[in-house]
């Protein structure tokens, strides 16, 4: 199946699913972090040109540590999170779901050179767009994902109608999807929706839309509205 | 059990670990805060019963959400100390670059490989460097070295050369490390390229020379600084073969793991280079004897060779 979610077992057993960000959020996210970042450098400048000569060293050594650690510090420690991801939703994560440690975010940033090569991140976009969870070259040698740090707002919740048992027993994988479908259908538009009903017309024995009224209905008996 | 019946009999412990995971987050203190693992665990249990009783897409989201979040705070990073540090600087750098001795070998004649070859070009053929290297840049080299009384350039002077030496010289050491993912191409250019370089000015100055100003200035931080931009090139390397050869790994786990590897390598090339530019800033220029520079240098190469041979030995290793 292909989709955007990785899935992480936790010692303690249970799955979390995570759901990855793609290049673009992440692009929007840098730029927001190039304009702070920026602005920071300006305040630095003022504030140390005031020294005179003393202060242009101290300036050299902001740009330095800028260039290079400002995504460090607050990935480590702000949970994952520059201020360009706080404000697309973004975090970073290791690969196992844990919060990012200093080892991989030196790692995932130092490479972000390599990324940016030849320019505007053409290899890590490739890179990323390649790979089945998104990682830049960056992302791939430090073991890190690029999540959503709250996922996206689910569909619509399952409409209330008068449950009916389904036909036969079906398997857990059917009764997912059928509640995944029965979620979602409003989001889809009446036709769409009625077209992918008919996809299990031997179980709803109806075409079109009285297809779809028949799948809530089981969607409702799944759920235990009995 | 019905949806409705679940979420009410677990909804007060989703609110108290909830509550506990946002007081966590905030770094608040939380009466509770022993009891994470516990509720974590009980948790944990509900999201796995509500995907498989298939509760809903949305209760499941909220679920995991939260398990996540308890999962981060349980599962945080350490912070290292100053301790961990000064261990992966003094004992982990030095064994990681003998663990693989026979590429620093490699880097090194890269890197030194050119650099003596241009050096002894420029004795034997000095209009043949003269003509490599850019002519605004003869001027200025001739002028910084020419025979005067040396001056000191002051406290503010010092600084600014040091904010420079940093700003150039450590990202250089920082983009041949990166650079070196692309199959150790990048690495190799950086080594060989300041190879050249540098034993092209050297060569060119000793020629015409300025060697009396020249040496005195660059013989306390050579080692260091020298060194520390093998060793950068070195780290650069271990990605680069890890995506050349990377045995019976896939490719991506071969390059993390010799990018975990790489990194005490990197952490201490880049020290070396910044305790470089400490010295090139604050000592090299100064206006002592000129022997007096020549013995720091020595000292400092078999402090150097000494560091990466012995440091991080125990007992029998």
């Amino acid at each position: 199946v292909i989709d955007s979610i990785r899935r992480v077992e936790t010692p303690e057993g249970v799955e979390i699913l995570l759901h990855l960000a793609g290049p673009l959020p992440r692009a929007a996210a840098y730029g927001v972090d190039v304009v702070i970042r920026s602005a920071l450098y300006l305040a630095a400048i003022m504030v140390l040109s005031a020294f005179g000569d003393l202060g242009e060293g101290p300036i050299l050594l902001v740009l330095f540590v800028g260039e290079w650690f400002y995504p460090v510090f607050f990935e480590v420690l702000a949970s994952g999170r520059s201020p360009g991801k706080r404000l697309l939703n973004l975090q970073v994560l290791h690969d196992d779901g844990t919060p990012i440690g200093w080892t991989a975010s030196l790692l995932r940033n130092l490479l972000r050179f390599a990324d940016f090569f030849p320019f505007a991140f053409g290899a890590g976009l490739v890179c990323a767009s390649f790979h089945r969870d998104f990682k830049r070259l960056g992302d791939i040698a430090a073991g890190t994902v690029v999540v959503y740090h709250d996922p996206l707002p689910a569909g619509a919740e399952l409409p209330l109608v008068d449950a009916q048992r389904p036909p036969w027993p079906l398997t857990l994988v059917e009764e997912r999807a059928i509640l995944q479908f029965a979620e979602r259908q409003a989001l889809l538009g009446g036709e769409r929706a009625a077209e992918i009903a008919d996809y299990v017309m031997p179980l709803t024995g109806r075409r079109g839309s009285e297809g779809v009224e028949k799948l809530l209905a089981i969607a409702n008996w799944l759920v235990g509205r009995r | 059990m019905s949806r409705e019946a679940f979420e009410a009999r677990h909804r007060r412990q989703w609110q108290r670990l909830e509550e506990l995971v946002a007081a966590l987050e905030h770094r608040r203190f939380h009466a509770d805060r022993a009891q994470l693992p516990e509720l974590y665990r009980h948790v944990c249990h509900h999201l796995a019963l509500a995907r498989h009783r298939l509760y809903g897409h949305d209760l499941e989201l909220a679920l995991n959400r939260l398990v996540q979040r308890a999962h981060q705070q349980i599962y945080g990073p350490l912070h290292p100390g100053a301790g961990a540090i000064a261990r992966l600087l003094l004992e982990e750098f030095p064994r990681a670059v003998r663990r693989r001795a026979g590429l620093f070998l490699v880097s090194c004649l890269c890197f030194f490989g050119p650099l003596l070859t241009f050096f002894a070009l420029a004795t034997v053929d000095l209009d043949f460097i003269a003509g490599l290297l850019d002519p605004a840049t003869v001027a200025e080299y001739r002028q910084m070295y020419e025979p005067a009384p040396v001056e000191e350039r002051g406290l503010a002077g010092d600084l600014t050369m040091f904010g420079h030496y940093i700003h150039n010289n450590v990202s250089i050491a920082l983009r041949s490390f990166a650079s070196g993912v692309f199959a150790g191409v990048g690495s190799l250019f950086v080594l060989i390229f300041n190879g050249c370089v540098l034993g092209a000015v050297g060569g060119f100055l000793h020629a015409e020379g300025l060697g009396p100003q020249f040496w005195p200035f660059v013989a306390g931080h050579s080692s260091f600084e020298l060194v520390g931009l093998v060793l950068a090139g070195m780290s650069g390397l271990l990605l680069g073969l890890a995506v050349l050869q990377p045995g019976r790994r896939s490719r991506g786990l071969a390059l993390r793991e010799e990018a975990r590897a790489a990194t005490p390598i990197i952490a201490g090339a880049a020290t070396l280079v910044m305790v470089a530019a400490v010295i090139e800033a604050f000592w090299s220029a100064s206006a002592l004897p000129s022997g007096l520079k020549y013995l720091a240098g020595v000292a400092g190469w078999f402090a150097l060779a000494a560091f990466l041979l012995l440091g991080g030995r125990r007992n029998g290793s």
